[in-house]
């Protein structure tokens, strides 16, 4: 061994992880070499005196502080969590007002069967004319009552509105240009399988839940649905497109 | 189940007692290794309390495979250089960090260290200065190896970085040490005969 592989193992001689070969090379050297005699003596000194640096005690009050650091930011992260807890319910009831709104413009609002356009059109003019306070809230105090009546049964509703339950679901559509194509289009954008289809409806298979809220979400989209198979959890949906005049 | 772990499984499960008795069991090594890091009490004390902060906040990242000792001295080591860097940014002109290429410290003579020269609590805070001048991974691989008396796989573990790599740090900071040591105790010598 010469010095400078010996300056290397200094150290690690020190610690003791040479290997028992290493270890006998380097004492070899050790006997022949006063020099490097001389620095592992010194490593070994300074080595010891590191050890002795005393540990010092805690600045005073460094745990009071600290404790009131954590308390604080544990507030702040339970204020952090409901304030989001508090922006998700806000939009979970502006999107139940706007579904409940929505039915009850086209429906009798207890009763979800679709109606003929008629008896839309006079639904509809008898709201504006003397139902307004009832069925469409203009101020705050109508929101709230809305609001408390939806979530009395919020459950149901979640259940229901969330996602397509059945194999056979009719979507009345007040706009012509939603046929066949267009939800073909809507089932290779969301990565869905499409089985057959036909002038007026589609097959889709469905692998899980998540499909029948990806389904849900995009025929919500284009108009109301009526969940009416029953045939509950089958791989495959039928979805057929009507008008909503007919 | 040991009492470590315990305590952070309750505090992952929000117990903030139980961190608290966590905090308590490590605060007074992680002030010292800060402490160690920056020769300062006053940015030891700031940066101590910041490492169990940051602790409190990413403790759903706390990986229950490996020990909350090694995560909590992982902390203390990436606050203290960054740290490090904040503040040699701002003094790099016009105070000279020690840093890797410029630790080469001159030897001006072989003699041993002068060490009857200089009263003891002296002796100790010249080591201290010296270890606070290197850069920080070999310096936190001295504080780790010396005065925590850690193994070099647990250093590694720690500094993230293969136990080769800590052999050779800790060497290389030995020697640096010594020679920088002897230098100063040198000067210092030489100061107290005039």
């Amino acid at each position: 061994m010469d010095c400078k592989h010996f300056d290397e193992y200094i150290s690690l001689y020190i610690d003791d992880v040479l290997s028992e070969r290493q270890k006998k090379e380097f004492e070899g050297h050790l006997k022949q070499c006063p020099q490097c005699k001389k620095k592992l003596e010194e490593t070994q000194k300074l080595v010891s005196l590191i050890k002795e640096i005393d540990e010092e005690p805690l600045p005073q009050g460094f745990r009071d502080n600290l404790i009131k650091k954590l308390e604080g930011s544990r507030k702040m992260q339970t204020r952090n969590l409901l304030r989001w807890i508090g922006a998700m319910a806000g939009v979970i009831i502006i999107f139940l007002s706007a579904r409940a709104l929505k039915d009850i413009k086209f429906t009798d609002g207890i009763d979800r069967e679709v109606m003929p356009a008629e008896e839309i059109a006079e639904d509809m003019a008898s709201i504006s004319q003397d139902s307004d306070d009832d069925f469409i809230p203009h101020n705050e105090e109508g929101a709230s009552a809305e609001v408390t009546s939806l979530e009395n049964d919020q459950e149901d509703i979640r259940e229901s509105i969330t996602k397509i339950k059945s194999d056979l679901v009719e979507i009345y559509v007040q706009d012509i240009c939603i046929t066949p194509e267009t939800l073909k289009l809507m089932v290779i954008n969301n990565g869905l399988e499409l089985l057959r289809s036909d002038e007026n409806s589609v097959v889709i298979e469905i692998t899980g839940e998540e499909d029948r809220n990806i389904l849900y979400k995009e025929l919500s989209k284009m108009g109301e649905i009526r969940d009416i198979g029953e045939n509950i959890g089958s791989t495959e949906v039928k979805i057929i497109i009507k008008n909503k005049s007919e | 189940m040991n009492i470590e772990t315990q305590l952070v499984e309750k505090s992952m499960d929000g117990d903030l007692d139980a961190f608290e008795e966590l905090v308590l069991l490590f605060d007074k090594k992680i002030y010292n290794y800060c402490l160690r890091m920056t020769n300062n009490r006053s940015d030891a004390e700031d940066l101590a309390q910041e490492v169990f902060l940051k602790a409190y906040k990413n403790l759903k990242n706390f990986r229950k495979d490996s020990k909350f000792s090694t995560w909590i001295y992982r902390i203390a080591y990436n606050t203290c250089v960054d740290n490090y860097r904040k503040k040699r940014l701002k003094l790099l002109p016009l105070n000279k960090i020690i840093d890797e290429e410029q630790q080469e410290i001159s030897i001006p003579s072989p003699d041993p260290l002068p060490e009857e020269q200089v009263i003891s609590n002296e002796k100790y805070s010249l080591i201290k200065e010296c270890i606070a001048q290197l850069k920080p991974r070999y310096k936190s691989a001295i504080i780790l190896r010396d005065i925590h008396n850690y193994s070099y796989r647990e250093i590694a573990e720690i500094l993230d970085i293969p136990i080769g790599t800590v052999k050779s740090d800790i060497s290389r900071a030995r020697a640096l040490l010594r020679k920088a040591l002897k230098s100063r105790l040198m000067e210092y010598g030489e100061r107290r005969v005039k």
